[in-house]
């Protein structure tokens, strides 16, 4: 396989504008219910009491994910008919709409509500990195529409030598299930351990 | 509740296999010409109704025939497969019990097959579930509930189907001895079913936030139904069986035995029906 693509996030300094959420329903012509990337607040911490005080640790951040285009995606396992496939070059997963029987097995198993049902042409729909303007040289246009351009996306050996970031952030799956092709910059408060996860793989 | 077509669809088939395997069992037991041809037509019609279901799932229903491409790695696809060896199966068992093809032996031999094809149904149906992105349904206990579903229909429908053809003869005639390991194997089922509720429950309570979620949403909003679904399931499976037992030993006549049996398969069938309903209705996601 070729290099496997994927997105570095830095969610330390987004601000919760959802133009790349917008920019993407836009590019792919999306129905209302549908969105391929979506921006996610979490709200974590809460008060606790210290001596005879209460103090807060409350904290709130934005994470933006679309596909993942996972190294073990779940999706491509469950389809029944082969429609859901990780492409050899750039471990891009994507949805042949003509092999696609609509039966939304792919997205019960995804745990990060990747693949999505379009109830106008009865398929699933799902981000596939904008292969068609990629293939004219251009970058995911979300990646183009952030105003902070805080999304990268290429390899993901490069983006993890020179963004960082980690895939462990509270409130998403734990990426030993599937090994998502994603790193994020975790805003303060967000990065979560990985001894958390139970692995149960 | 948009899981109608699927709740559908595993009842039906669960009850399918159910009915084949009682009824061929019985077949064996007790070789009248009648009783081996008398649950075939209604086996057909529940398959039948199930694929119908399965077809309204589908955003697409015109590319069902591509369900099997994937049979390599989706245990969707090995259910299709599944659906299809089973229905296969039972359609040339049909065609050599009405056309009285070979020895009983030999039909026996195939109806062996159609079986064993139902029980591997039933499996690749509970492996479809059990997934790690829900952890309600990744247990055993998912399989287990499923074989038990497919026990409890079969034996209690056919219980019923045995009892209204004697009573057909005469219903003045005691009830026949020889059925009374149906009632036995539909309280064993009961059993097997409460093991499953049982284990599902340690289960949920230490296998994450999500496995808890589903296990606070049976303890909430869709314990009613739950409590219903355990009433029906005793009363059906395992107090009406053990009375039926109990006037069978005093040589009862067939004509009273018929509504109370009648009264446990509505009951075991709609305790099933219901177990289904919040099997899907509590499923909660990991990451969503």
């Amino acid at each position: 396989m070729g290099k496997q693509l994927g997105f570095h996030i830095d969610s330390r300094y987004c601000s919760g504008c959802k133009t790349c959420q917008v920019a993407c329903k836009d590019r792919a012509d999306l129905k209302v219910g549908q969105l391929w990337r979506r921006v996610y607040m979490y709200e974590d911490g809460g008060w606790f009491k210290v001596g005879a005080a209460w103090r807060s640790s409350v904290a709130s951040y934005w994470v933006g994910i679309s596909c993942n285009h996972c190294e073990n995606p779940k999706c491509v396992d469950i389809c029944p008919t082969g429609a859901m496939q990780k492409r050899e070059e750039d471990g891009v997963v994507m949805v042949n709409t003509d092999l696609c029987v609509g039966c939304r097995s792919c997205a019960m198993a995804c745990p990060y509500d990747a693949p999505q049902y379009n109830p106008d042409t009865g398929k699933m729909g799902k981000c596939d990195a904008c292969s068609d303007r990629r293939a004219e040289g251009k970058r995911p246009v979300c990646v183009d529409a952030c105003p902070f351009q805080l999304i990268t996306f290429g390899p993901m050996d490069e983006l993890e030598k020179t963004k960082g970031g980690t895939p462990w952030v509270k409130g998403m799956a734990d990426p030993r299930l599937t090994r998502p092709s994603l790193l994020i910059n975790p805003a303060t408060g967000a990065a979560r351990s990985p001894q958390e996860g139970k692995g149960n793989q | 509740m948009k899981d109608w077509s699927l709740i559908i669809f595993t009842i039906v088939m669960q009850g399918a296999v159910g009915i084949f395997i009682a009824s061929w069992l019985l077949g064996m037991l007790r070789p009248d010409q009648q009783g081996r041809t008398r649950y075939l037509p209604w086996i057909g019609a529940l398959g039948l109704v199930g694929v119908i279901a399965s077809l309204t799932h589908l955003g697409s229903p015109e590319l069902a025939y591509l369900t099997m491409r994937n049979v390599g790695r989706s245990w969707l696809s090995r259910e299709i497969l599944g659906v299809t060896l089973f229905g296969g199966a039972w359609l040339i068992s049909a065609v050599l019990e009405y056309r009285n093809l070979g020895t009983p032996r030999v039909r026996d031999a195939w109806h062996a097959v159609t079986a064993i094809c139902g029980l591997g149904l039933i499996f690749v149906m509970s492996m479809a579930y059990r997934f790690f992105v829900v952890p309600s349904w990744n247990t055993a206990a998912t399989t287990a509930g499923f074989y038990a579903t497919a026990g409890l229909i079969g034996t209690t429908a056919v219980l019923c189907g045995e009892l209204f053809a004697t009573r057909k003869q005469n219903d003045a005639k005691p009830a026949p001895q020889d059925l009374t390991w149906l009632a036995i194997a539909a309280m064993g089922f009961v059993g097997l079913q409460v093991l499953t509720i049982v284990t599902r429950g340690v289960y949920l309570g230490g296998a994450g936030p999500e496995a808890q979620a589903t296990a606070a949403m049976l303890a909430g909003s869709w314990f009613p139904l739950l409590v219903i679904r355990l009433i029906c399931l005793g009363i059906g499976g395992a107090v009406l069986m053990a009375w039926t037992m109990r006037q069978w030993a005093v040589g009862q006549k067939v004509a009273r035995l018929v509504p109370v049996t009648v009264a446990a398969f509505v009951l075991v069938a709609a305790g099933e029906l219901m177990d289904r309903v919040l099997f899907f209705a509590s499923r909660v996601q990991i990451g969503q």
